[in-house]
C-alpha cells in the first residue's frame, strides 16, 4: 500500500537527491524509499529478534503456570468468550429495559 | 519489496502463543511474524482476545498475565483499528462485530487475512488464507 506524502526539503537537498536517484537509475520516490529501508533495517532486525524472544517467553509462562497443559480448542474458546460477553451485554440491556418500563408504569 | 500486508486474527495468534492449544503451531505464525517483507497487522481487539484466552488457562495469576501482556507488545504485529463504518458494513453481512473488525481492516488495507475461522473464509474467499506461505 503506497501513500503520497508531503516532505519539506530545501532546494539543494532536493537537487542532491535527484542527482543520486538519477545516477542509481531510480525515481526520486524509489530512491528515498530504498534509503529508508536501508537506514531502518537494523532496527527492524532488532524488533524481529525481540518478537521471537517475547513469544518464547510467553510459551514458558504458560508451561510454568500449568506443566500439565490441559488441551483446549482455541477457535471454539474464542467464539464462546465472545458469546458470553454478548450474553452479558444482552442481560444488562434487558435489565435496563425492564427498569425503564417499571419507571414508566409509576 | 514489501508483500501485501497480512491481518492476523485471534484464531491464529492464540494457538501460536499457548502451547496447550489443540492446534498449537507457532512455526507458521512465527515465520510470518519474522518475514521482513511482510507487515503483520491486527486490530487492538486481538489483545483483548488473547487476554481472555490466557486468563482461562490453569495457573495463570495476575503476575503471569502481566508477563504475557508486557511481552505481547513486543510481538511484530502493528495494531490498527478499522473505521466503525466499515465494521458496521460487515456486521450487516452477518458477521459479529469481532469478526467484522478483522474483515473491515483487511478490506481497508487491501490485505490478506490469516485466520482459522471458517466463517471468515466463507465471507472473504478472496482474502482469507489458512496459513502463511513464504514468498519464493
Amino acid at each position: 500500500m503506497r501513500k503520497k506524502v508531503l516532505l519539506s526539503l530545501d532546494e539543494a537537498q532536493l537537487a542532491r537527491i535527484d542527482a543520486a536517484a538519477s545516477a542509481a537509475g531510480k525515481t526520486r520516490s524509489a530512491w528515498i524509499a530504498a534509503l529508508v529501508d536501508e537506514t531502518l533495517e537494523p532496527e527492524a532486525d532488532a524488533r524481529r529478534r525481540r518478537s521471537r524472544e517475547a513469544i518464547a517467553e510467553i510459551h514458558q509462562i504458560f508451561l510454568d503456570a500449568d506443566p500439565a497443559q490441559e488441551p483446549f480448542d482455541a477457535v471454539e474458546e474464542i467464539r464462546r468468550g465472545r458469546a458470553e460477553h454478548d450474553a452479558k451485554l444482552d442481560r444488562i440491556l434487558d435489565e435496563q429495559a425492564r427498569a425503564h418500563a417499571r419507571r414508566e408504569r409509576v | 519489496m514489501k508483500r501485501r500486508p497480512f491481518i492476523v486474527d485471534a484464531s491464529v495468534l492464540v494457538p501460536a502463543l499457548m502451547p496447550a492449544a489443540k492446534d498449537f503451531d507457532d512455526a507458521n505464525t512465527l515465520a510470518a511474524l519474522d518475514d521482513p517483507t511482510l507487515d503483520v497487522i491486527a486490530p487492538s481487539l486481538i489483545d483483548l482476545e488473547v487476554m481472555t484466552s490466557a486468563a482461562r488457562r490453569r495457573g495463570m495469576t495476575e503476575r503471569e498475565l502481566l508477563g504475557v501482556v508486557h511481552r505481547l507488545q513486543s510481538i511484530t504485529i502493528t495494531r490498527i483499528d478499522p473505521k466503525l463504518e466499515d465494521i458496521a458494513r460487515w456486521c450487516a453481512r452477518g458477521l459479529s462485530a469481532y469478526d467484522a473488525s478483522y474483515a473491515a481492516l483487511a478490506e481497508e488495507l487491501d490485505a490478506e487475512l490469516l485466520s482459522r475461522d471458517e466463517q471468515l473464509h466463507e465471507l472473504l474467499p478472496e482474502r482469507a488464507i489458512a496459513e502463511y506461505v513464504p514468498a519464493n
